[in-house]
């Protein structure tokens, strides 16, 4: 008769720890695959007030919102049944704080519609690269388009459908429209003649302070008795400068902003905001490049160039990293209280996430300004960002999609949005700066420096206003060379005068190539 | 037909037959995206009529007067050639030292530390070291500090492309140290006790024994390293981007920012061809070198 067996410990160990592992894995599997339902509250501001003469309530503004008649001119959405069934693929950048507040209401779009909408999330970076190659190969997987007019939509222009029969049944007339929208951007999203893209989203950049840190007596006195005249928000840019270093004691920085050059905008979109609010457009009346042929903006580029440049590395108020930040970088930096001023797309946040009880209690409160511009005397309202949905000519049921691009104009949609971007129609746009902000009702629902310089013209970059002509052109070479160039900059590569004559040169090639000139 | 004709084709009919999916397989996933590599780059793209025209080589031409492109290539080689080397370096370092470890928990032990990077995916790697860098958050610059130095942003200073490139040594070294340590396990222990024996000293044992035996070894592992430290992309992109402006730009980064940010799919195919040309030629010139090898 054979032994038993005898059972080896160690084997009978490691076959313990392996079912462990594996239950371990299939468990995270579950959850991995069914994560917890996160309840997202959305705070609605409420719109009962049709026609009245509201107050203002602004807490510290550049310039005073007078009283004013806010009548409500923005579309009706009806509920319906007549797309029931029907589903709508809509591409959305994933993380977007700007639009989350809207998309979160879609469920009310969809019980009145009965329409589907499916968004595909897609990471920042790669919103343009998929949403062309979708659309460039006429897949067919997307029925609405959403991009960024600053820089690629013209070229999703032609594959989008006209949209004047939807804009005349809607607001009465295209003048009625074109009215209604904050002029520049509208214009861009013109092709052969008609409309292909409705703005839906509008922002242009601005400056916060912590408020705490300004209103500190000890500050307020030390600063005095240092540059001789009182802390209080920042009117020009030495102003800038000198309460950026009064308050430069590393770890903290007197300011933050969100410089880095390719592959993300964000630097050189602050370099034509600053360019743009001094006064100048990108391109003359003769479509050539004005740093380049006009003294006054070659000096005002180079002039702009450097201040951020010495900012970091021969003054050394801004913090170093901040050559490398993007909008998010810059945003954590700020609200871990490392500074003291910030200058950015800060309309990602201000209204909702600066205004958040956590946050004022770490930072305190913070105060939204107009960023002074480099040449006060010709100031204007500096680089806007602002984004389109249109319908892809592969839309199976165009009529529904128009439906939810309407629902994406309508009042609620854009209030909804409003804490946190600029609504691109004008008439919601002063609706919401003359309304509290939910989350903290001493300050407008739409902060007053986003506001402000709407009102003083901030407009797409590539746009000429002498011949009222866009060139969108820019948006490919010399939009690139110019990130390049802007990146090689902050990194102390090269010269201010460098970064100014070649992207005048990227410039020229690329228009004089593209039939607008011969060099 | 004749019958042995009629046999021939039936032995080859279905020798293809079975070999079809594998044939299709290829051509599907090879041979059709070549195809479309190379006639996309001969073509270029009216965004605004949204036609494809035939250009030939116009975008080899623009790529190639670019002067840029030669510093592409350039850093491509150089990445290459540095990684590599000190990848493999480290790497058999590592196995001598951990097969020299009598003790087996100790050994154990530094094993797991060892490929502890390898297990790091790329890109969590990239994003690990991008912040240790980091001026205001990075432990890096916080030792420098508190031994007297000044902080640097790293990634925006010309060192940048050489912090990456040891970003990539830590991460892919314990891959090479296992092919090592796998195959310096291999080596009879007779061999080694003889050598001993005969009083070599340990660096005499690895110079003329072990390193001999491990040869073909340490050919493949350096043809696996080289080709796949060719393609590198996930390091450079995550921490630099390319940049600062285009310091750490190697023909893959270049590649790919024509044609994801760009959105120049034609140019950025020819970029493509160049890519796969220098390994091609490598290809060549080696299966020559063997052949003429083979012949004497």
């Amino acid at each position: 008769m054979s032994e038993p067996k005898k059972v080896d410990r160690r084997k009978f160990i490691y076959a313990g720890l392996g079912a462990v592992a594996l239950i371990a894995i299939g468990a995270a599997a579950y959850v991995a695959m069914n994560p917890p339902v996160v309840t997202q509250t959305t705070t609605v501001p409420t719109t009962s007030v049709v026609t009245t003469t509201v107050p203002t309530t602004s807490v510290v503004t550049t310039t005073s919102v007078a009283t004013t008649t806010v009548p409500t001119t923005s579309i009706v959405t009806t509920t319906t049944t007549k797309y029931v069934g029907v589903v709508l693929k809509v591409p959305q950048m994933a993380g977007w704080a700007s639009q989350a507040p809207g998309i979160a209401l879609v469920n009310e779009f969809e019980n009145s519609t009965g329409i589907k909408v499916v968004y595909d999330m897609i990471p920042p970076a790669d919103v343009a690269s998929k949403e062309w190659l979708e659309v460039s190969n006429r897949t067919g997987n997307y029925d609405i388009v959403t991009v960024g007019a600053d820089r690629v939509h013209p070229r999703f222009l032609p594959y989008c459908i006209g949209l004047n029969k939807y804009i005349e049944a809607t607001w009465g007339s295209i003048k009625n429209f074109e009215d209604k929208v904050f002029l520049t951007p509208q214009r861009s999203a013109v092709y052969q003649g008609e409309y292909r893209g409705i703005p839906i989203h509008a922002n242009v950049m601005f400056g916060v302070y912590r408020k705490s840190l300004f209103e500190d007596p000890k500050n307020q006195k030390a600063f005095e008795s240092t540059y001789g005249y009182e802390l209080r928000q920042p009117r020009t840019l030495q102003e800038v400068e000198d309460i950026a270093s009064f308050f430069t004691k590393p770890p903290m920085y007197g300011l933050t902003a969100n410089l880095i050059g390719a592959p993300a905008p964000a630097g050189f979109s602050l370099f034509l905001h600053c360019f743009m609010s001094a006064g100048f457009d990108v391109l003359d009346k003769n479509f050539r490049p004005t740093m380049k042929y006009d003294d006054k903006a070659y000096e005002v580029a180079v002039e702009i160039a450097r201040w951020w440049q010495d900012g970091i590395y021969k003054k050394k108020f801004i913090n170093p990293d901040a050559a490398k930040f993007k909008a998010a970088d810059m945003f954590d930096f700020y609200m871990s209280g490392m500074a003291a001023m910030g200058f950015g797309w800060f309309g990602d946040i201000f209204g909702i996430k600066l205004q958040t009880k956590d946050v004022i209690d770490k930072i305190g409160e913070s105060v939204d300004f107009v960023w002074p511009s480099f040449r006060p005397q010709s100031e204007s309202g500096g680089f806007a960002s602002y984004w389109i949905h249109g319908i892809l000519d592969t839309c199976k049921n165009p009529d529904a999609a128009w439906e939810y691009i309407k629902w994406v104009a309508s009042e609620r949609y854009q209030l909804a949005c409003a804490a946190v971007q600029v609504p691109p129609f004008k008439d919601l746009a002063e609706k919401a700066n003359h309304m509290p902000n939910p989350n903290n009702p001493n300050i407008p629902l739409l902060p007053n420096a986003l506001y402000q310089s709407f009102l003083k013209g901030a407009r797409i970059w590539f746009y000429i206003r002498e011949l009222d002509q866009n060139v969108p052109e820019l948006c490919y070479e010399p939009w690139d060379t110019a990130l390049q160039l802007w990146g090689s900059l902050m990194a102390n590569q090269i010269t201010p005068e460098k970064l100014v004559e070649e992207w005048a040169k990227a410039i020229e090639t690329k228009l004089e190539a593209s039939g607008y000139y011969k060099k | 037909m004749q019958r042995w004709e009629l046999r021939k084709f039936h032995k080859y009919s279905l020798f293809f037959l079975l070999l079809s999916p594998l044939i299709l397989y290829l051509a599907l996933f090879f041979l059709y995206p070549l195809a479309l590599l190379f006639y996309l780059s001969l073509t270029k793209f009216d965004y605004i009529s949204g036609v494809r025209h035939f250009v030939g080589l116009t975008n080899y031409i623009d790529i190639l007067q670019d002067p840029e492109t030669y510093l592409y290539i350039l850093r491509t080689f150089l990445y290459t050639l540095v990684v590599v080397s000190f990848s493999f370096l480290l790497g058999l370092g590592y196995s001598i030292f951990v097969y020299s470890i009598k003790s087996r928990i100790a050994n154990t032990m530094i094993r797991m530390i060892i490929v502890l990077p390898m297990l790091i995916m790329p890109v969590a790697g990239a994003v690990i070291w991008s912040f240790l860098l980091s001026s205001h958050y990075g432990w890096i610059n916080f030792l420098l500090e508190s031994l007297g130095f000044q902080r640097q942003v790293w990634l925006l200073t010309p060192y940048a492309f050489w912090w990456v490139m040891l970003v990539d040594i830590w991460g892919w070294s314990p891959y090479v140290f296992l092919i090592m340590y796998a195959s310096l396990q291999q080596i009879p222990q007779s061999v080694l006790e003889a050598s001993e024996l005969d009083g070599a000293t340990s660096f005499k044992k690895y110079r003329y024994i072990v390193l001999p035996i491990l040869k073909p070894l340490i050919y493949i592992t350096l043809t696996l390293k080289t080709i796949d430290t060719y393609r590198a992309f996930d390091y450079i992109w995550v921490m630099t981007g390319g940049g600062p402006g285009r310091s750490s730009t190697t023909l893959n980064i270049i590649t790919y920012i024509t044609a994801i940010q760009l959105l120049n799919f034609e140019k950025a195919s020819a970029y493509g061809v160049l890519t796969m040309l220098f390994p091609f030629l490598f290809i060549v010139f080696y299966l020559i070198f063997w052949k003429v090898k083979g012949i004497e």
